[in-house]
């Protein structure tokens, strides 16, 4: 896996190009053909009760209810609606009333009337009952929101600043996002994705902050995925990046509407899918995966050592088993005398040269990770001690592995935790894998040379058009301070060079 | 397409000229200057460097007269097409040339170091791979890795404190230019100039980058920037080493990270050195770049990726030429003393035809 | 991708594993010794490395007699069951007897051997360095080679002796106005003794200061950071008086105060400058420290003792014609470029009138009033 970067990139330009191509072709089959000659010859039809009940057949899931005493008939799915509304909507005013009564009670705003049996079907989806009343059809939105309530996220923990994390559902998610930042300019737009599933997704931007050639491009992807379902928006920007052979991600995803809102702010743009506790920030680049919103609620001191520690911890991933294997392998002159006899001594009994030491103990690692996070929590907590402890002094004792390996592969394991984005967290660690075999091949310089080639990769690697490495490169010295540190308040002055905002100093709004 | 909008800015040229100067000259430039130039030799780096800056002088003049227009959009408003070609194809197989030996030279040192029985095609196919990899991005790309390796090899400049405790200004001599033990002449002069080479492919920067670029600054301060990075290793080892000590020492970088003592590890000369294949791994992209740009005018209707295969094929064959350390150092030798020739030439062929052309009044334009 | 991909793991499979230098399948070689016996043919010589064992206790130890290094080095080869590797080399022992035959063609070896350090200490070894290296028995640390190793590091560090390695040695006797000078190390019954400094002149090992002059030397050598001097104020006296400077600092400067017209026998003038500065710990004597007019005659008895003795110290240097002080490099950067390659200068040098100036400071009296 680890020479992914490598062997993709002359695909890239083909893949891009190719997705393109595609993306022009779904554009036009779904602009034309899907709109105008499909959906025409319903939208002549008006919406009559026999169809949707055709439409509805053998769902369980379906009700139907008349009323006799005012010939009216509802339709809709039970187990979308709130009870609540359905007596105050439905029930109530309709049980005891007569044919002309409910002509009036249909006159009630929260009664819409509509005449497209599509839009009827649809509303039913969305938890909407249909009323048929006479020739008429109305719609009234009885629905209650499925899923959690608005709790902690689990997966992205902060130690101070707000806790709140979103939820599976997509209006709450937006009605915590409109609580964050209360402006008109907060712009939101809706698409449905998915040809069977057609999951709501919503791009939130700031208006005259982001970029709007940027905004458009992104509609275009989104309204050009061809896909049967989107589960989740890790999953959808898979769909939509410039690269889907990297390793990295490019779109970041955080559970954190704090992290969102201020990534909104910064003039990037941002999409939330429905039925994902994810929201999606681009463009993005490599560096923002390495800081957490806990950084800005902290002394900027305080936020930028931490910062600074997460990539030392970057690097401490990716280099130091291998680096050990390196030195161990062949370049043993670097060792000072004392640790070298240290090393000698624990790597004596080991029947393994250190490459296939080291490859193994990465792999038990890995596996222990991978079991802690498929079991429940309490489990999983027994199988981190249990392979932990266990396994790695009885590894040791039985003269499995040097007792420095173990260092070495826990310690580079958990700095790898320090990385705030998951994702991020697991890629830097699957490229860890490459780096330790080209150690074992060709020393130090086989390391060098593994990270040239990521660093040639990452450098190729576009996001909405932006490059990955910015600000590095190209450089921005302004973004900087907001990068390997987090600078003070009175230093962060312009919205980051990555959204190539129009306004690009905080606080002012040209109008 | 969405293709990657901008151009080259400033702080890019800057270190992409720095990073493509940065050549496998450096390892062995104190030996060098103490061997032509001799005592209080950096003062004729330092002369060696305005020079180069004036053959920059020359480039940015061509730049001005042809309004940005790329060399060959120059040419061949002169000279038809036919008479050109062969001459493209020419500098092309040369600049392969340049780039395979230049490549293969840092692993036959690095052979030297470790590895020392390793098939050293081996390693220059994993190489080439590289450059492979690099060079099918367009120049945008290149020039953002550039920036990238240039944070991280320019932190080696710093290990120079370590020498800091031994070293003594008693070293240094009142003397100027005594001692060069091959006397002075041209061609000893030119062999430290060699050290400069790289700033010469700023003329095929001209298609892509914009007047807002500022190209001339960045490939000028790139150059200053390295005179200095490079001048401070200089002045280091003058001061460390005695003089006839420099004289036997091969690569006397080398030797000055060979001193380096921390703690947790020792002797971080194989590190440091093999970081250098960064440096390496721009330069020799940077030389197959030219090769590649010559190439794509004679023939432009390639499939992408295409030539670059062959080019890099072909560097990968080269590098069969040069088996031993002694002999590689020599064509490295030979091919950067006929690129400084080039370097020079070029410019002024250009600057005469240029007005030679204003003089016939059809000056190319290149407001596109 | 897919062909990439196969080339580059079959690349990966098929490289060769012979540059591989595994831990556990090495022996790092931790000293080396070359000395010369008396009953030996003119161009062979004993050749004793010692390898530390992983468990930092003992040390194997091989010992042949051979033409060359690397000849012996195939002969322990062939003794021991670990690939020998020359990366962890920390010590070089000469014999002194070989050293008064000169030691650069040994360190020319050891020097292009691209696997060994520069950091490698260059040491004499009065009396068989085989010895040395087979003991282990060293109460101050386990094996001779660590002992050596932290012996002489701690010592340089003060700065009593010089801190001399390989680098040091040939930075030295590449350069034709300094001659190198190396530590000289004694066996004791329990333990090893740092015995003076060892003078060359080019490879030759000339003569020795005495380790009570070490700090004298050291002075004059370089600057000293943090070293302790102890002197007897009245030599000439028993039951003289006796002073000691702790945490000394000294800087030293060389000028030449005089050298046209050496090719014509002019004599060479040089001063050498030396400032001293250090805090009194122990002082035996009749001057009572409380007085500040006592304490000045105190620095002028401790100045002139260190000038006296700075001053013999660098005639036996001119008289061994040898010129570790550097006082070369200061001469030769004074004349043309010409004039210094046809003065016959280790002659000029012993003739030179070199003065010695010192002045001393002394910063405190310790914690007590007097």
């Amino acid at each position: 896996m680890h020479i992914r970067p490598f062997h993709g990139e002359n695909i890239h330009e083909v893949l891009i190009m190719g997705v393109f191509q595609n993306l022009r072709k779904f554009f036009f089959t779904q602009g034309k053909s899907s709109d105008q000659v499909t959906a025409k010859p319903e939208k002549n039809e008006k919406p009559a009760l026999n169809h949707i009940l055709d439409q509805f057949k053998d769902c369980i899931d379906f009700q139907q209810r008349t009323y006799p005493n005012c010939s009216v008939h509802i339709v809709y799915l039970p187990f979308l609606v709130g009870p609540e509304p359905l007596k105050r909507d439905i029930v109530d005013p309709l049980s005891e009333a007569t044919e002309e009564e409910a002509e009036q009670i249909f006159k009630r705003s929260q009664y819409k009337l509509t005449g497209d049996a599509k839009e009827c079907v649809k509303g039913i989806l969305d938890g909407q009952a249909a009323i048929f009343f006479r020739d008429l059809t109305y719609l009234v939105d009885i629905s209650e929101p499925v899923g959690r309530s608005i709790s902690q996220s689990e997966t992205e923990t902060v130690i101070s600043g707000p806790h709140d994390g979103f939820v599976e559902n997509l209006s709450q998610n937006l009605g915590v996002l409109r609580k964050k930042i209360k402006s008109t300019h907060l712009k939101t737009v809706k698409f449905e994705v998915g040809e069977i599933a057609k999951t709501d997704v919503v791009l939130a931007y700031i208006d005259r902050i982001a970029d709007q050639d940027m905004v458009e491009d992104l509609k275009k992807r989104i309204r050009s995925i061809e896909f049967d379902a989107v589960m989740d928006s890790n999953m959808l920007i898979q769909l939509i990046d410039e690269n889907p052979n990297s390793v990295f991600p490019q779109f970041m995803t955080t559970e954190r509407p704090d992290a969102i809102a201020s990534k909104l702010i910064g003039g990037r743009i941002v999409g939330f899918v429905d039925g994902s506790p994810s929201a999606f920030v681009c463009p993005t680049n490599f560096f923002d995966f390495f800081s957490s919103p806990d950084d800005y609620y902290q002394r900027w001191l305080l936020g930028s050592a931490l910062r600074i520690l997460r990539f030392i911890g970057f690097l401490i991933t990716i280099s130091f088993t291998a680096f050990y294997v390196s030195v161990t392998t062949y370049h043993y002159e670097m060792i000072p005398h004392t640790m070298l006899l240290n090393l000698t001594e624990s790597r004596a009994k080991v029947p393994f040269p250190p490459l296939i030491e080291a490859l193994l103990m990465e792999t038990t690692i890995e596996l222990l990770r991978e079991a802690g996070a498929r079991l429940p929590t309490k489990v999983g907590q027994t199988i981190g001690i249990v392979g932990g402890i266990v396994i790695g002094q009885a590894a040791v004792q039985a003269g499995f592995t040097s007792n420095i390996l173990i260092i070495s592969v826990a310690t580079s394991a958990i700095a790898s935790f320090t990385i705030p984005s998951y994702i991020m967290s697991a890629s830097i660690r699957l490229i860890r894998f490459g780096l330790i075999i080209m150690a074992g091949v060709l020393g130090n310089l086989g390391l060098m040379m593994c990270i040239g080639l990521v660093v040639i990769h990452l450098s190729g690697v576009t996001n909405m058009g932006t490059s990955y490495l910015t600000p590095l490169s190209p450089m921005n010295f302004s973004a900087l301070l907001d990068t390997f540190v987090r600078g003070p308040f009175w230093g962060l002055r312009k919205r980051p060079s990555i959204s190539d905002s129009q306004n690009k100093s905080t606080n002012k709004m040209r109008k | 397409m969405n293709k990657v909008k901008e151009k080259l800015n400033v702080f890019h040229i800057t270190l992409l000229i720095f990073m493509t100067e940065m050549n496998i000259t450096m390892f062995s430039l104190p030996r060098l200057i103490v061997e032509n130039i001799g005592t209080n030799g950096w003062i004729g780096y330092l002369a060696l460097s305005v020079l180069a800056t004036f053959n920059i002088f020359l480039y940015w003049l061509v730049y001005r007269m042809g309004r940005g227009a790329s060399v060959f959009q120059i040419m061949e408003c002169a000279l038809p097409k036919a008479v050109m070609y062969p001459v493209y194809w020419a500098l092309a197989v040369f600049w392969i040339f340049t780039a395979s030996f230049t490549g293969k030279n840092f692993f036959l040192i690095f052979q030297m170091l470790s590895f020392q029985t390793t098939n050293p095609m081996f390693i220059f196919l994993l190489f080439c791979l590289m450059v492979f990899a690099l060079l099918i991005k367009n120049i945008y790309n290149i020039s953002k890795t550039a920036t990238v390796f240039f944070f991280m090899t320019i932190w080696t400049v710093g290990l120079t404190v370590y020498q800091f405790q031994d070293w003594e200004i008693v070293r240094f001599s009142p003397h100027l230019f005594q001692l060069a033990s091959q006397g002075h002449s041209f061609r000893n002069w030119m062999e430290v100039y060699t050290t400069f080479m790289g700033y010469e492919l700023c003329m095929f920067l001209f298609p892509h980058v914009t007047k807002k670029s500022k190209l001339f600054q960045g490939v000028f301060i790139g150059h200053w920037v390295i005179t200095i990075a490079q001048l401070i290793v200089i002045l280091t080892a003058f001061g460390y080493f005695s003089f006839h000590q420099i004289e036997s020492l091969l690569y006397p970088i080398i030797d000055l990270l060979d001193f380096i003592e921390m703690p947790f590890i020792n002797r971080i000369e194989n590190l440091v050195f093999s970081m250098f294949v960064f440096a390496n791994l721009i330069v020799t992209v940077m030389y197959c770049f030219a090769a590649l740009t010559a190439i794509k005018q004679t023939c432009p209707k390639v499939k992408p990726n295409r030539l670059e295969f062959v080019i890099v094929t072909m560097v990968f064959f080269t590098g069969y030429i040069p088996k031993y350390l002694g002999q590689s150092e020599q064509l490295l030798r030979k091919v950067l003393y006929t690129e400084t020739y080039i370097a020079f030439i070029v410019p002024v062929v250009l600057i005469c035809v240029l007005l030679y052309l204003k003089l016939k009044g059809k000056v190319p334009n290149n407001e596109s | 991708m897919k062909v990439k991909l196969v080339c580059l793991v079959l690349l990966v499979v098929l490289t060769g594993c012979t540059d591989e230098h595994i831990l556990e399948k090495s022996g790092f070689i931790r000293t080396i010794a070359y000395d010369k016996e008396s009953g030996e043919p003119k161009d062979s010589m004993r050749v004793t490395i010692s390898i530390t064992k992983s468990n930092h206790q003992d040390a194997i130890v091989y010992s042949v007699v051979a033409k060359s290094d690397k000849d012996a080095k195939s002969h322990f080869d062939r003794q021991n069951n670990r690939r020998l590797v020359t990366g962890q080399l920390r010590q070089v022992l000469f014999g002194e007897k070989l050293a008064r035959e000169g030691i650069w063609k040994h360190l020319d070896s050891l020097r292009r051997d691209p696997m060994i350090g520069s950091r490698m200490h260059v040491i004499i070894a009065e009396e068989d360095p085989y010895h040395i290296l087979l003991r282990n028995d060293y109460p101050q640390g386990p094996t001779a080679g660590e002992y050596i190793d932290t012996l002489i590091r701690t010592e340089a560090k003060a700065g009593d002796i010089p801190d001399s390695n390989l680098y040091t040695f040939s930075r030295d006797y590449y350069d034709e106005g300094i001659d190198p000078v190396t530590t000289i190390i004694r066996e004791q019954k329990e333990s090893l003794i740092i015995d003076g400094v060892a003078l060359f002149k080019d490879d030759k090992y000339v003569g020795k200061v005495e380790p009570s002059d070490r700090m004298f030397f050291g002075l004059l050598h370089h600057n000293i950071h943090a070293g302790d001097l102890y002197l007897n104020l009245k030599e000439d006296h028993d039951d003289g008086e006796q002073a000691s400077l702790q945490f000394l600092r000294s800087r030293r400067k060389i000028h030449v105060t005089s050298s046209s017209k050496l090719l014509q026998g002019k004599r060479l003038k040089v001063d050498m400058d030396i400032k001293v500065e250090g805090s009194l710990l122990e002082y035996i004597g009749e001057l009572d420290m409380k007085k500040p007019a006592e304490q000045r005659k105190l620095e002028e008895e401790i100045r002139k003792s260190i000038q006296t003795k700075c001053r013999s110290l660098v005639r036996t240097l001119q008289e061994k014609q040898t010129d570790p002080l550097g006082i070369g490099q200061y001469v030769r950067n004074s004349l043309p470029v010409g004039v210094w390659h046809r003065l016959d200068w280790r002659k000029v040098y012993a003739d030179a009138d070199i003065s010695v100036h010192v002045h001393v400071r002394i910063k405190d009296y310790g914690k007590l009033q007097h």
